[in-house]
């Protein structure tokens, strides 16, 4: 106590130095806190991307034709057949699910009356194992409701409302672009922030023409994500999938074409860099731009609180230099020094990053918009997507950062006074 | 009391004013990088897009599916389909709100796809300038898309008058002015042959040239400089790419607010054509918000950067300079009974943050050129380095930077200047 008494005496001594010292060390908590957030939703996983550990994604299929070399090669969504030789027989794999490469957007609406624009993802029943949907009423489409074609439908408990009025609506019939659907099962809404998982309705691809467009042979319109045994590590589930992947080519050569690897599946920190079908995402790249932009917003700071803190210092010469006449080592006092200011910046790091949860919660709208997709719904945020045990200890690191930065020097400086002359006066 | 005074004070606390001019060494380059971007990209959306999208929409025509209810009749065939959109275009266009209906492909302003041609120029001697010009977006519209979306001659001619030109030479093409760069002055060729690699004939074929425009940008943040393009007629021979032409309207003035509902409305009853219907209006202004948001939401994050790097600025000085103040009581009210008025008290601090921004510039520009030449920076429309844009971005990162340090500087000085001399050298 006597502790944390001294740190707010020797803070009340300078007021205006201090002020700023915690408001500059707030405001770069704040920054680079929502950074990291923005960060942090691409990646950590959150219901109903709950696995996102366990996630590999092979949205895109790249393939070239053995006459003219792999310099022409055409990349896109895949056939159902080659995704079913290429990913549904890993063994390393607890689900594997095949879907329609996009979102589609389609009107939905009772028979008769006026519709409402959805986003909607065709999948399969697998979809619903890979994610872990919440449902409040009802079940997924089924493996044999999938195989027959049957035409069932997954919605959002926010859809049922906007058609219905009310959520229990297990067995209704609705209208999804203009095909009639029967509802299976309801599912708490889904943020657009679960890049994949998201929408306000899931279909059966078997009942969609545009599943079974095939070109190029062995192209189509379909991607796959695999989810990984518990316990198995990707990279093995990788090598496994390089070894189908080898058995496919061989396969498929007498018809011509040749698959290109890219490195797929992706996993999920691969995945959220980009979604280019025609190279690899640049994950090395996508690093150094953050922790280049990290470093700005940690340096500038952190050399304009040295400049105070060294000025804070010098006011406490002669408390130091009696410190040292009666025996502290010079490291005892930088570590004193470190811990007294380590206290401040924690104080004023949970300032910052209140503010920055704020923030996300203000302009999730503007913050958070995925890229140029024109979506049905504006991202919705969650304490459960923001917050994460990473997020703290994100928090603590940077604060510890920023302290060792803006006082190490300071300090040691500090610590090297002469006692004699620090005394005298 | 000069310069020299001020230079002497702030080497006397050399040590304190290191880490001052550390922070502005590194805020000044950083500062630049962010600037310079923003110069390129104000200069270019300040530039004419040559198109105008006011009381603009585009219209999505779908198809019902074979698998739902109200399909009608046989399965559709690729005459059917193009006759029933047909069909459509002419309903639109007799709606009173409706001024005019381009049909067009891959042309509309904010479009992600475009096809590109090549075009050679044959000059008077004869000689063929082979790929003159390669990788250009070639526009393929009908004479009531460019009285839709404005377009204008590089003459002044007006929409109606370009839109004739095509109209009355349907073989021909309209030319970006500008298309040859330095090779060819676009004003010479009006009237003459121009060669365009055609990807239905997989060969060149010889077009007139019927007009020049003003160059057509994809969106406001793309360069002027880089937005030729050539523009050749839709016309009977394109029917075939009717299923995924794009349909673009202008509504009459003051009749745009209702009109997405009203057509939509209308949509079930008086546009469904056999088993084509309007699906989906949107405006062309939520068109450009959408396709810009990228573009927007960088530029908003780098200005969010800059004010968390002046604030930064502006906190290290006020509080250096407000210890300072302190420090320096008796020296200020020794000034004062020398003769140092109040204001020349002030006029010296502020000096000295100046003086310490004025020392750090010539470095800090120094590393600006380096990066600059590294391509670390934004690229203008003539490359990385450009010696006007780099004097231009460090002078106004300068008079940023001393207006915050203005500021900074200004509350403890003003401290400074109510020193009073009898009471602060009393223990003297």
């Amino acid at each position: 106590m006597k502790f944390i008494t001294n740190i707010w005496n020797n803070l009340k001594e300078q007021p205006v130095l201090s002020g700023v010292s915690v408001t500059g060390t707030a405001l770069a908590i704040f920054l680079i806190m929502v950074v990291v957030m923005l960060y942090e939703v691409k990646v950590v996983p959150f219901a109903p991307e709950s696995n996102r550990e366990r996630l590999l994604y092979a949205d895109y299929g790249s393939i070239y034709s053995i006459k003219d070399g792999p310099d022409w090669n055409s990349n896109g969504g895949q056939s159902e057949a080659s995704l079913k030789k290429l990913y549904k027989g890993l063994e390393s794999a607890e689900a594997v699910s095949i879907y329609l490469a996009w979102l589609e957007s389609a009107p939905a609406s009772l028979p008769g009356q006026p519709s409402v624009s959805v986003d909607m993802r065709a999948c399969d029943a697998d979809f619903f194992k890979a994610f872990n949907y919440s449902f409040i009423h009802g079940v997924p489409f089924s493996e044999s409701d999938f195989e027959s074609g049957i035409k069932k439908a997954v919605i959002t408990e926010g859809l049922a409302r906007k058609l219905f009025g009310r959520t229990d609506v297990v067995g209704e019939e609705i209208r999804l672009s203009r095909v009639p659907y029967v509802v299976s099962g309801v599912v708490k809404n889904v943020s657009t922030l679960a890049t994949k998982a998201y929408a306000d309705a899931w279909i059966p691809y078997s009942t969609t023409a545009q599943a079974k467009q095939v070109w190029n042979t062995h192209m189509g319109s379909l991607s796959a994500v695999i989810l990984a045994k518990e316990g198995v590590e990707l990279a093995e589930v990788q090598e496994e999938c390089g070894r189908l992947f080898d058995k496919y080519n061989d396969e498929i050569e007498p018809t011509g074409w040749k698959f290109i690897r890219r490195d797929r599946p992706y996993d999920q920190e691969t995945e959220a860099v980009g979604p280019w079908a025609n190279e690899k995402p640049d994950v090395g790249a996508d690093r150094r731009e953050r922790i280049t932009l990290l470093m700005i917003l940690l340096l500038v700071p952190a050399i304009n609180l040295s400049s105070m803190t060294h000025s804070r210092l010098r006011q406490r010469r002669a408390e130091i230099g009696v410190k040292r006449a009666f025996g502290a080592t010079r490291m005892s006092i930088v570590r004193d020094i470190l811990t007294e200011n380590m206290i401040v910046t924690l104080a004023a790091g949970v300032i910052g990053f209140l503010l920055s949860v704020a923030f996300a919660y203000l302009f999730s709208a503007e913050l958070f918009t995925r890229s140029n997709l024109i979506l049905a719904n504006e991202p919705k945020i969650e304490m459960s997507i923001l917050i994460h045990m990473s997020t703290f200890v994100w928090v603590l690191l940077f604060c510890f950062l920023l302290n060792v930065l803006s006082t190490g020097i300071p300090a040691w400086q500090a610590a090297r006074v002469n006692v004699v002359n620090a005394i005298k006066g | 009391m000069g310069i020299k005074y001020i230079y002497i004070r702030l080497m006397a606390d050399w040590k304190a004013n290191l880490w001052l001019a550390i922070e502005l060494l590194v805020v000044s380059v950083i500062l630049w990088v962010i600037v310079d971007l923003l110069y390129v990209r104000i200069n270019h959306v300040s530039e004419d897009t040559g198109f105008d999208i006011s009381n603009t929409f585009l219209v999505r025509i779908g198809k019902v599916s074979p698998r739902a209810p109200e399909y009608r009749g046989k399965e559709d065939n690729d005459s059917s389909t193009c006759h029933d959109r047909m069909e459509i275009v002419n309903r639109l266009r007799h709606r009173p709100e409706v001024e005019y209906v381009g049909i067009s492909f891959n042309a509309y302003p904010y479009d992600p796809n475009n096809n590109t041609t090549n075009v050679n120029y044959v000059s008077g001697s004869g000689d063929t300038i082979r790929n003159a010009i390669s990788w250009i977006p070639i526009r393929i519209v009908t004479p009531d898309f460019i009285r839709v979306f404005r377009y204008r001659g590089a003459h002044g001619e007006t929409p109606d008058e370009l839109a004739a030109m095509l109209e009355m030479e349907p073989d021909g093409v309209i030319l970006s002015s500008g298309i040859f760069g330095e090779k060819i002055d676009t004003d010479t060729i009006i009237g003459k042959n121009v060669d365009v690699y055609d990807s239905q004939l997989n060969d060149y074929a010889p077009r007139k040239v019927i007009g020049i425009c003003n160059p057509v940008k994809y969106t406001e943040y793309h360069s002027l400089k880089n937005s030729a393009s050539v523009i050749g007629l839709f016309g009977p021979e394109h029917v075939y790419l009717l299923q995924q032409a794009e349909f673009t309207v202008r509504v009459k003035d003051g009749m745009a607010k209702d009109f997405i509902d009203n057509l939509m409305a209308d949509s079930p009853t008086q546009f469904r054509i056999g088993n084509q219907f309007i699906s989906d209006v949107q405006s062309f202004e939520s068109i450009a918000r959408n396709s810009t948001r990228e573009s927007r939401k960088d530029t908003r994050n780098r200005l969010v950067v800059m004010v968390f790097l002046l604030v930064n600025i502006f906190l290290g000085l006020l509080g250096t300079f407000w210890f300072r103040t302190r420090q320096r009581v008796s020296e200020i009210a020794l000034m004062k009974v020398v003769g140092a008025t109040s204001r020349s008290v002030f006029v010296t601090q502020i000096g000295e943050g100046l003086l310490l921004l004025l020392l750090v510039t010539p470095l800090a520009a120094l590393i600006d050129i380096n990066m600059a030449a590294m391509e670390l920076n934004a690229r203008g429309d003539f490359g990385f380095l450009e010696w006007p844009r780099l004097w231009a971005c460090v002078g106004i990162v300068f008079v940023i930077m001393a207006v915050m340090i203005v500021c900074g500087v200004a509350i403890p000085a003003r401290k400074g200047m109510l020193v009073d001399p009898a009471a602060a050298l009393h223990d003297e």
